[in-house]
């Protein structure tokens, strides 16, 4: 009950945390109003882990279904844009299995990381045709590169990287430590500085 | 000095990595720029890592699909509002996601599922058919338990009577129990004819007398012909011998 009270002092600035509140305590709005506010972030964390998926809105349907059910028992023990990260990293973890396993049985790696692609360039705006192309081959590299990183190096640096989130929080996402979130970062940029190398060198001689 | 330039490129790489890490905090290129010049291998990290950060901010920004929030609310609020089951399978004729339905099923809480199933109430005066068919039923089955002790009681009572025939003594029978409730008391005849068959060695045994040979003799049906033609018969041969 203390420990209750501590936290809601702690987050109690925290506009999700308060809607949930809210929500906890009967105000069905509130809960409109956690959709309407981070629909957007979980979207945003589902497209950068998993890629574009058609799956990707039910599975942020699935993230709000289980806002709803843990309404109840919810206690505001970290920021909720934490609490919410961590379900939708559960969820992408669980989507991610399922899909390694239905690759393996029906069709090879490439497929699917070539439909990847393809939706990639659907969503990018038009520089012209040479730009275009070499910016779609950047995007491509850099997407295929942040996709084979492992699971959690790939939550934490795209949580620390796209949605500047403090190391203390992605540990709590990933329930794991500051320290191994920091060692998961610095590798998870040494995986990518090696994949991307000839992108790098192709970066770095343009800057100089 | 070949000393301090590893101790500048630990706290160069630490600051580079807390910039890339924390927003908040800046890396000053300007304040490492000698360092820089003298350490190739700090220049490389750096300009490794800045044209890393340029190529991970190319990768676009997902943007939301219109009316994605709104879909998520409606498709919410359906598996949230009460609905009976005929409502929940309908929903595969509709234009879902494939297989929408069946995960909303597995989703819901079972409780409330079970709870709009309509309490089954049986036909009105259903368990006093079944009562009334079972027992004609027992009857029959008891009626033939019956009439096979009956037949057993008579088979062994004949057996033992023509066993004992010779045997027969000449004592006066006393009946037990005189004093005891009217209904319970056998028949002076019967207690008679188990008195007889007490005494012979077929039957000797505690067991068989008092209270026991009551019940053998409340057992027993005074109506049977076959032990009525045998107690007629004891009747006459005292008669002979009271006339003889």
């Amino acid at each position: 009950m203390i420990d209750t009270q501590s936290d809601q002092a702690n987050f109690g600035g925290d506009p999700g945390v308060e809607w949930m509140l809210a929500y906890q305590a009967g105000d069905e709005d509130a809960f409109d109003q956690i959709v309407e506010e981070y629909s957007s972030m979980v979207w945003s964390l589902l497209t950068r882990f998993l890629g574009h998926h058609a799956v990707r809105e039910d599975l942020v349907q699935d993230a709000f279904l289980r806002v709803v059910r843990a309404r109840e028992r919810y206690q505001p023990t970290a920021r909720f844009s934490t609490w919410l990260y961590r379900i939708v990293y559960n969820l992408a973890v669980n989507e991610t299995q399922r899909r390694r396993t239905l690759v393996s049985l029906d069709q090879p790696l490439g497929v699917a990381d070539e439909t990847t692609s393809l939706s990639d360039l659907q969503e990018s705006s038009m520089d012209g045709p040479s730009a275009e192309l070499e910016r779609e081959d950047v995007i491509s590299a850099v997407r295929d590169a942040i996709d084979t990183l492992p699971e959690t190096q790939r939550m934490a640096l795209i949580l620390a990287k796209y949605h500047e989130t403090p190391y203390a929080e992605i540990a709590i996402v990933l329930d794991s430590s500051e320290k191994a979130i920091k060692s998961l970062v610095h590798r998870a940029r040494e995986n990518l500085r090696e994949q991307l190398a000839p992108f790098l060198q192709r970066e770095r001689g343009g800057a100089a | 000095m070949t000393n301090r330039i590893p101790e500048q490129c630990n706290s160069f790489r630490e600051l580079l990595e807390r910039a890339l890490c924390e927003p908040a905090a800046q890396l000053q290129p300007l304040a490492w720029h000698e360092h820089l010049n003298a350490c190739s291998e700090c220049r490389r990290l750096l300009e490794e890592e800045e044209a890393l950060e340029y190529l991970l901010t190319s990768l676009p920004e997902p943007r939301l699909p219109e009316a994605l929030v709104e879909r998520v609310l409606t498709r919410l609020r359906e598996e949230h509002a009460p609905a009976d089951l005929d409502t929940l399978l309908d929903l595969d004729h509709l234009n879902k996601p494939a297989g929408l339905t069946s995960r909303v099923l597995s989703e819901l809480d079972l409780d409330r599922l079970l709870a709009q199933v309509p309490e089954i109430e049986p036909p009105a005066g259903l368990s006093a058919r079944v009562l009334a068919a079972l027992e004609s039923e027992r009857k029959e089955k008891t009626a033939r338990v019956f009439s096979l002790g009956r037949f057993a009681a008579l088979a062994a009572s004949l057996l033992a009577v023509l066993g004992l025939w010779a045997l027969r003594g000449d004592d006066k029978i006393e009946p037990p129990l005189a004093d005891g409730p009217a209904d319970q008391i056998p028949s002076d005849e019967m207690l008679a004819l188990l008195d007889i068959l007490g005494e012979e060695t077929l039957w000797v045994d505690d067991a068989w007398k008092g209270d026991d040979m009551i019940d053998i003799a409340l057992s027993l049906d005074e109506g049977d012909e076959l032990l009525l033609e045998y107690l007629s018969s004891l009747a006459e041969e005292e008669d002979e011998e009271k006339n003889g």
